[in-house]
């Protein structure tokens, strides 16, 4: 496509933009990274509330009180027919004494409350953990409704008030989260793609002339396309070491939250890159008059 | 002067192609008219001078003749480009067969006069040390050898102009358009762009030349193309050119007759 003196030009002239026009460069940088920082913050606080209430979830649990007379045969074959039920994840079977123990434990080294007991005031139960599709408020009251049928069942418990509040608080995060998620991210474009038109447009006269010489428009477009995906990238990158930073300050000082894993800082600064370089050809689309 | 009846664009020589043809040629945006019936043919290592008031049309002939436009009727041929089959990926081939003066120069300010120079060869992809020998070639025909590595902007208007010539020679066009070359050059320099212009077409390129100024280029027994309000109007030594013919051939649009010069 290209000579060697051309690739050679080119290459020269990409990077070179950046010593010629150093001010602009970086201060359309700055202006680029401040954006994708806001951008990239968001999804970073939108992972972390997404990860806390995917581990409120999984707190979510099932409760199940068995009747004392119950044998503990006809409890196992309770277990048996709710393994084969969908979205069951796990059964645990606690015994009397087992709950007991927990109980010991939860009040604590120091309690004689346990040890005047006369006999074990415990209930024997099933805990079931439920596979993550299934753990909504409404399949939990099916299995509820199916469990209390169950002729060895006493009592069935899964905080039902708390699931429902849970989603509904996830429900209206979803919707909020993504609103302002698309807030930013129109923004983030809007000055990206306008600070990626000011550098085309501070080298209109460049443009004009080569055009003029006969340069043929792929020609005019790499240098573009090369300055807009490195400047992309720069800003994106920058954008993430500031937020990094904040982040291992927030870590320590205020709550552990995760940061973005490789292989979504590379996919970040990729797509920044890449937004950077598309919107530099749609800039130059005018005076390419294409 | 001479009585004998001049016809507009008259044909060429039938064993010399024009390097430069414009066939009844028309330009119109929306219903204004740019360019209304232009007939005119160039040969190869021609001078002419274009000339008339501001807004005749001047420009938009240059730009017909190096592709920026089209025209809406009629065709315009350049170097063997034909703008009715033109594709926009050639224009940029016709480009480097054409060679572009303005009046505002246009040089790249943050380059000196060799990367200026050179810049239409690093764009057409020649090799360096081909580039090298080429530019400090062409600079030292401009007379800026001295200072090639002078910016622009370090440079007089006549030097600057100087500089636009050598990026347009760089390339060995066949024909050199010059649009308002004088127009920011007081009167002496612009004797040194005229005679630098003149030593070019003696080397063989064909000068197309636009200017308002009558005055300046009547004197040199060049051709001389009058355009008014987008109609050519006067064509002055075309057909006394040595080897012409003298014969009018027919057309079977109307040639359009004018007075005596």
């Amino acid at each position: 496509m290209f000579t060697n003196s051309q690739v050679h030009y080119l290459a020269r002239e990409s990077f070179n933009a950046f010593r010629r026009m150093k001010g602009m460069a970086i201060i359309s940088t700055l202006i680029m990274s401040v954006a994708l920082l806001m951008l990239s913050l968001f999804i970073l606080v939108t992972l972390n509330l997404r990860d806390t209430a995917q581990s409120l979830r999984s707190e979510i649990e099932v409760n199940v009180f068995v009747k004392k007379d119950a044998a503990v045969e006809s409890v196992q074959a309770l277990r048996e027919r709710l393994l084969e039920q969908p979205g069951i994840e796990a059964i645990a079977y606690v015994s009397k004494d087992d709950a007991l123990a927990e109980f010991r434990q939860q009040l604590g080294p120091d309690s004689d409350l346990v040890d005047v007991l006369e006999e074990n005031p415990m209930p024997a139960s099933l805990r079931i953990r439920l596979e993550e599709p299934h753990r909504t408020s409404e399949k939990l009251h099916a299995l509820a409704t199916y469990l209390r049928d169950q002729p060895e069942v006493d009592e069935v418990r899964y905080g039902d008030t708390w699931v429902a509040r849970l989603e509904e608080a996830i429900r209206v995060f979803t919707i909020v989260d993504l609103m302002v998620g698309a807030i930013v991210l129109l923004s983030a474009l809007f000055v990206v793609s306008n600070t990626v038109r000011l550098t085309v447009l501070a080298r209109q006269r460049t443009i004009e002339i080569m055009r003029l010489v006969g340069a043929t428009n792929w020609f005019i477009r790499m240098p573009f396309f090369i300055e807009g995906a490195v400047q992309g990238a720069v800003a994106g990158g920058l954008a993430l070491l500031v937020l990094w930073g904040a982040h291992r300050y927030a870590a320590q000082h205020v709550h552990p939250l995760r940061f973005y894993e490789p292989l979504q800082i590379a996919t970040f600064v990729l797509v920044c890159a890449f937004v950077c370089a598309t919107g530099s050809l749609s800039a130059l689309r005018r005076f390419l008059r294409l | 002067m001479n009585e004998t009846p001049q016809q507009i664009g008259a044909l060429p020589d039938p064993d010399r192609h024009p390097i430069v043809s414009l066939y009844h040629v028309s330009l119109k945006y929306g219903s204004r008219v740019a360019l209304h019936d232009i007939n005119l043919f160039i040969e190869p290592g021609e001078f002419v001078f274009m000339v008339g008031p501001s807004g005749a049309g001047k420009s938009t002939l240059m730009r017909l003749v190096y592709m920026e436009e089209f025209p809406t009727e009629g065709q315009v041929t350049v170097a063997g480009f034909v703008s009715t089959r033109m594709k926009r990926h050639r224009i940029s081939h016709l480009r480097r067969k054409v060679g572009l003066i303005f009046q505002d120069f246009k040089l790249l300010e943050d380059r000196d006069v060799y990367e200026n120079v050179a810049f239409p060869l690093y764009v057409t992809g020649a090799n360096q040390s081909y580039i090298k020998k080429t530019v400090l070639d062409v600079i030292s025909r401009v007379g800026l050898y001295a200072k090639r590595y002078s910016k622009p902007r370090e440079l007089s208007g006549g030097e600057q102009q100087r500089v636009a010539i050598a990026r347009a020679l760089v390339n060995s066009p066949h024909v050199l358009l010059a649009d308002e070359p004088t127009g920011n050059l007081d009167p002496e320099v612009t004797q040194e762009i005229l005679k630098l212009l003149f030593k070019i077409n003696i080397a063989g390129t064909a000068v197309i030349m636009a200017t308002h100024d009558h005055e300046l280029v009547r004197r040199f027994g060049h051709r001389i193309v009058h355009l008014e309000q987008g109609e050519c109007v006067r064509d002055e030594g075309a057909l006394r050119r040595p080897g012409r013919q003298q014969s009018v051939e027919p057309e079977p649009a109307p040639g359009r007759e004018t007075g005596t010069d």
